[in-house]
């Protein structure tokens, strides 16, 4: 992507938090003296948050951020808001940067915590409220309430207060918070957390109008790969380092030559571990990589997924080594490679190269 | 400039609605303030009749005990919820996860915080009129009405110098990371030398030497000290008790005056410095919210 016609651009961006643990047990003069103890002691650990972090979005582009918990995908989003300063490179936003210039360009919405949504006040209360802090001409308020209550099928409840909701009624609430702003650049934080299978989907349909007919641009972070479904690039993080960024298909390229199989298998009849089998089909010359999750019902079952050779008598050679195990094999079937195996496969490469690095 | 300023009143505006919303919403709160009210004066009343007879001299604050005291739980009312309170109400933003969504709003760093604040305005301001009228009405307290204005402006500048002290505790929740239920400034200050000096129930001149000195520190100190002297009927305008009033050349009400407002000068900058400091020591080290 040509460098001038990016809305957003992300140069090298790091940060470190310094961990200041506070035990919620102490109080009074004990927990102040311990307090300022370590603000002035160098014994506080640093966490490496983000790592020269690089990249840049086109205006109407949806973006991924995808990564495993602690990857630095919130504190990503929260620097590309403004919210956090980084220790090192910069952001710039439609040209600008500092939060008094983005703040008015973005509409940032994250799900943790409920962020702050009213419990004493009812739905259409919490749009409301917020709606005036944010600037919106009272004569604009009750119809673009109304519009972001219909779209996500939350009408019915306008009258309730927020502690009548369930989970993922609420985090429509933040959502539709966030879409109450009419802003060119949408920031959704793990939106799908609590949402079930439906509202995802409704989710995503909202988000790709919002890119394709109204040309916002919009950045999802998540750990889902669902969520990102609809994104056009993923850039892919993991311990606060890029490791991948590209299109779905782009990032699965160097996956060209493997395949996914999952098999059931019949456990409880089989005289080796699930653990024996995990590091057998290792040994294997076909096999790149293998999970073995094990279901104890009456009958215990094990679920096998192996990324595999795609080269032609791969699959029949597993069959014989299950064979020659005694395992019997309860169903099998092959997919697509899932967006989870691809950043395994990423993050796998990354860790090689920093190996290779530190050896040299 | 004025469009900015009628933006942050429409939000002060929109927050103390939503406070009052809330507060209504717990209905036994207004039964049982209106009662903690009528019983905080009962009790003064009953400490007057046994103070009566006595040879107890409330010198230069004339006589009505009642009056005294009463003016003292005004400045108290006040002091409770601009010293004791914006500490609690940033501890409510960063553990509510809000402070994101305000920072990222059009209003000030200090709006939002005013407006939560409001929840107390509504719990704890009325209670001064009440206090006021409760005394009147039922237990004789009598109030000269003569330095109205000069009244007027010491509960403008014990409200001012109050917040700014408020503000300076509330600092320290970013500032110093002090994320527990209570830090060091609102301890000190409201806890230990309000309550011991500030002569909420007793004239400041049957304290100790010391402690004298140590009222000396605090607005409280002067705000009652002039209130007293031109609230409480036979109140004397001219004796000075207080440390500083025998230090300086001025008339004891001047020497208030003249305090009160350099405290006030210093506190409400430094604590709208200290808070807007603490915020932006968060937005470098993460900590702006409990959620992240």
């Amino acid at each position: 992507m040509a460098e001038s016609s990016a809305i957003i651009r992300v140069n090298g961006v790091s940060k470190a938090y310094r961990g200041l643990d506070v035990d919620r047990k102490e109080s009074g003069i004990a927990s102040w003296i311990k307090i300022a103890t370590r603000l002035t002691s160098n014994r506080a650990q640093t966490i490496r948050a983000l790592d020269n972090v690089s990249f840049q979005i086109a205006p109407g582009e949806i973006f991924g951020i995808y990564g495993a918990n602690g990857a630095g995908k919130t504190t990503l989003i929260r620097i590309l808001s403004g919210l956090l300063i980084p220790d090192e490179g910069s952001v710039i936003v439609d040209g600008q940067s500092g939060i008094d210039a983005i703040k008015d360009q973005i509409s940032y919405i994250s799900t943790n915590g409920w962020m702050g949504l009213e419990w004493q006040l009812t739905v259409r209360e919490n749009l409301v409220l917020y709606g005036h802090i944010f600037g919106i001409p009272a004569s604009d308020l009750a119809p673009r309430s109304d519009l972001v209550l219909e779209t996500f099928d939350m009408a019915f409840a306008r009258d309730k207060h927020i502690s009548e909701l369930s989970a993922g009624m609420r985090q429509k609430v933040t959502l539709m918070r966030g879409f109450l702003l009419d802003r060119p650049i949408l920031y959704l934080d793990e939106p799908t957390v609590s949402l079930d299978v439906q509202s995802q989907a409704a989710l995503r349909d909202v988000l790709v109008d919002a890119a394709q007919r109204q040309g916002k641009t919009v950045i999802v972070t998540s750990h889902s790969p669902a969520a990102l479904s609809i994104c056009g690039r993923i850039l892919m993080l993991h311990t606060g380092r890029a490791v991948a960024l590209g299109a779905a298909d782009e990032l699965a390229r160097p996956l060209a030559g493997i395949a996914a199989l999952h098999l059931t298998c019949a456990g409880h009849q089989t005289a080796v571990s699930s653990t024996e089998l995990r590091d057998g089909l290792l040994d294997h010359s076909r096999v790149r990589d293998v999970q073995v999750a094990e279901a104890n019902g009456r009958e215990s079952t094990w679920h096998v997924d192996l990324l595999t050779d795609s080269a032609g008598g791969a699959v029949g050679e597993l069959i014989d080594w299950f064979i020659a195990q005694e395992i019997a094999i309860l169903g099998m079937r092959r997919s697509d490679l899932s967006l989870q195996e691809v950043y395994a496969h990423h993050v796998s490469a990354a860790q090689h190269v920093v190996a290779v690095e530190g050896q040299a | 400039m004025i469009q900015r300023l009628r933006r942050e009143w429409a939000s002060l505006v929109v927050f103390s609605k939503r406070e009052f919303i809330i507060w209504s919403s717990y209905r036994m709160n207004a039964w049982m303030w209106f009662l903690d009210v009528l019983l905080n004066t009962t009790v003064v009343f009953m400490l007057s009749l046994m103070t009566r007879d006595s040879p107890l001299d409330f010198a230069p604050y004339g006589s009505n005990y009642v009056t005294f005291v009463v003016l003292g739980f005004c400045v108290h009312y006040i002091s409770w919820t601009n010293l004791g309170d914006p500490f609690k109400r940033v501890a409510r933003i960063y553990w509510g996860g809000t402070m994101d969504l305000f920072l990222l709003s059009p209003v000030s760093y200090l709006t939002p915080f005013m407006g939560i604040m409001f929840r107390s305005v509504i719990d704890d301001y009325p209670r001064v009129v009440l206090s006021l009228a409760f005394g009147g009405v039922f237990f004789g307290a009598a109030y000269s009405a003569s330095q109205l204005p000069l009244a007027v402006l010491f509960l403008a500048l014990i409200l001012l110098s109050t917040l700014g002290i408020g503000l300076i505790s509330a600092s320290s929740f970013y500032l110093l990371n002090f994320k527990q239920n209570t830090e060091p400034v609102r301890f000190l200050l409201q806890d230990v030398i309000v309550a011991l000096a500030a002569g909420y129930y007793y004239p400041i001149t049957v304290l100790p030497r010391s402690l004298q000195v140590l009222g000396s520190f605090i607005p409280h100190t002067y705000a009652l000290d002039a209130l007293r002297r031109l609230v409480v009927p036979g109140g004397n305008l001219t004796t000075k008790v207080l440390p500083l009033q025998h230090l300086l050349p001025w008339t004891p009400i001047t020497t208030d005056i003249v305090v009160l407002t350099a405290m006030t000068l210093i506190a409400l900058p430094l604590g709208v410095w200290m808070y807007v400091r603490g915020i932006e020591k968060a937005r470098r080290q993460g900590t702006l919210t409990r959620w992240q």
